[in-house]
């Protein structure tokens, strides 16, 4: 009986937030319709979804800055998320900072709020997220990628077991963006911070996420891990033809593939067989049609995660 | 709750609408005096009869705690206390530094309270350095002749009072900031609606009512109108009575209004 309890316990603790049903209606519109999240300890979990699917919504409602109308939420084994939201850190939209104070002073306002006896936390916090030579400089005046990591060194300040990114990576430089990746991958790994992260940048979330969320119109369509992903982009032969509805048709009657899809016109991508690609041309030529490419590629991670989120085209199946 | 209060206090102190704020007290108070000083001049080199000898009277006439009513009844001294107030509370809605302090382990009432009773000081400080000033500038333009032990009673009593009006009046435009979570809207409503208008629609809402019969007198509960129409010496003790159970009804239903509606509303 204690065994059980214990292992029990032990499988609770494995997450680090979970909510059940989840759900915030605006008027008549569900922003975030029972959602069943999962987020692991020690996860980067990408959290990925278009403009206005819920992404923000959700985790203002994680985050205590809204209240859920239905649905519960559990934070580190407990449903006293009040208490647990100790251990968060967030940044949500735009990093919450004073324009008209330095960052170091941004940070003691926080230091004192949180009641961190510690002066040199400031310090600190602007030496990990390399913002210490920002002197007397005020908030307002800094580049969109200092503002951002001064955003982070907030929700760093009470060490976190749990960060909340919303967007982090929005409007940064290419260098930007690569100095964001290797502080929240840092994060994770030196201080074991599980992190969720949302981003419309999805080439630059999957460098880094081990886990995925998409939402799509407020509800959670899928969950899955980065080796599940991976094996989801699976290889396609691609083709480029003169006449793509006569292809479709040679490809659907004569050679009897369903999994293809038309991206672009003139552009098939066949996902079945791929590696049949000389009995696939044989027959597209027979039938007059010219191919101007032929070649293998895998489906990229970006149309895979478009096609997810709903704002990709058609696809056979 | 004291953390709370320690942070609140030290963005004050590094607020920089607070510091213009008492600075430009400085600079009205010292016009204020400036522009009688020059007046009186004036009319001085033009002669004294007539018109301009009345005029010249009730110049030299006017004392300290003339002054000082006027800085606080006529909106002189308000209107910095009014801006400040908006700008400390709106500012962390605009800046997004709210979403720092709700949902970090504190209350919400907690959060809301601190920032409540560190505005509340802030603005007692503006009034407090409005009242020394007067005193000081006041010193250095008529001289000390009318400074007494009566003169120090009538000061102080009407300070006092000012600063409890004051703390209801301050609750109020808390309140508007706290809904408007705007700087445009809540500064134009604060101004606008309730320090400058407010009076005039009270009144006229007594106005109405009283055609059809209905005497509610209203607008000598209204804590604008007990702010401009409390007396500088030898204040009624009627009217201290009903204006302390009226500020305190304002500071209450205030507080209480902007405490619910911060607790109720999602952070956008």
């Amino acid at each position: 009986m204690r065994q059980s309890e214990a292992s029990r316990k032990e499988l609770m603790q494995e997450y680090v937030l979970r909510t059940t049903k989840l759900t915030k209606i605006y008027g008549k519109h569900r922003a975030v319709n029972a959602v069943d999240m999962h987020v692991r300890k020690g996860e980067i979990y990408g959290f990925i979804g278009k403009n206005g699917a819920g992404k923000s919504t959700f985790m203002k409602l994680v985050a205590g800055l809204a209240a859920p109308d239905e649905g519960k939420i559990e934070l580190f084994g407990s449903y006293d998320v009040e208490r647990q939201r100790m251990r968060i850190g967030t940044l949500i939209e735009t990093p919450g900072l004073y324009k008209r104070m330095s960052a170091a002073e941004n940070l003691e306002v926080l230091r004192r709020a949180y009641g961190i006896p510690d002066q040199g936390i400031v310090g600190e916090m602007l030496h990990l997220t390399g913002l210490d030579d920002t002197g007397k400089k005020k908030a307002g005046k800094f580049s969109m990628g200092m503002k951002q990591r001064l955003g982070i060194a907030a929700a760093l300040m009470r060490s976190p077991d749990l960060l909340i990114l919303d967007e982090p990576i929005n409007g940064l430089d290419p260098m930007g963006i690569m100095q964001m990746r290797e502080l929240l991958v840092r994060l994770n790994r030196e201080k074991n911070i599980t992190i969720m992260i949302s981003s419309h940048i999805l080439g630059e979330l999957s460098k880094i996420a081990t886990a995925y969320g998409v939402i799509r119109d407020g509800e959670l369509v899928d969950e899955f891990d980065a080796a599940e992903l991976d094996r989801r982009c699976r290889r396609c032969q691609k083709l480029v033809v003169d006449h793509t509805e006569k292809a479709v048709n040679v490809l659907e009657e004569k050679l009897h593939i369903k999994e293809f899809d038309v991206p672009e016109p003139s552009v098939i991508r066949i996902f079945e067989h791929p590696d049949d690609v000389t009995k696939i041309n044989h027959e597209l030529l027979l039938a007059g049609i010219e191919i101007k490419e032929s070649y293998q590629v895998g489906q990229d991670l970006e149309s895979y995660f478009m096609e997810l989120t709903g704002e990709g085209g058609y696809r056979h199946e | 709750m004291s953390n709370l209060l320690s942070a609140e206090l030290y963005k004050m102190k590094k607020d920089l609408n607070f510091r213009l704020m008492a600075a430009l007290t400085v600079i009205f108070t010292l016009i204020q005096y400036g522009v009688n000083a020059i007046m009186e001049a004036v009319l001085r080199r033009g002669g004294t009869v007539g018109e301009q000898a009345d005029l010249l009277e009730r110049l030299e006439d006017i004392s300290i705690l003339d002054k000082l009513h006027g800085m606080f009844a006529n909106t002189n001294a308000i209107i910095f206390v009014t801006i400040f107030v908006c700008c400390f509370v709106i500012n962390d809605y605009s800046s997004g530094m709210v979403t720092n302090f709700v949902g970090k382990g504190y209350k919400r009432m907690e959060v809301f309270l601190a920032k409540f009773f560190v505005v509340q000081f802030g603005a007692v400080l503006l009034y407090l350095l409005v009242a020394m000033e007067t005193l000081v500038i006041g010193i250095i333009f008529h001289g000390t002749a009318e400074l007494g032990a009566a003169f120090f009673h009538d000061f102080v009593s009407y300070l006092a009072l000012h600063i409890l009006y004051l703390t209801a009046y301050t609750a109020v435009i808390i309140l508007v900031c706290t809904i408007a979570r705007n700087m445009a809207v809540g500064i134009l409503i604060s101004i606008l609606g309730i320090m400058l208008f407010s009076n005039f629609i009270v009144q006229g809402m007594d106005l109405i009512l009283s055609y059809i019969g209905v005497k509610t007198g209203v607008a000598q509960y209204w804590i604008v109108t007990i702010i401009a129409s409390c007396p500088v010496r030898d204040i009624p003790s009627k009217f201290l009575m009903s204006s302390g159970i009226a500020t305190v009804f304002w500071l209450m239903v205030s507080m209480a209004a902007g405490l619910f509606w911060f607790e109720k509303r999602d952070i956008r």
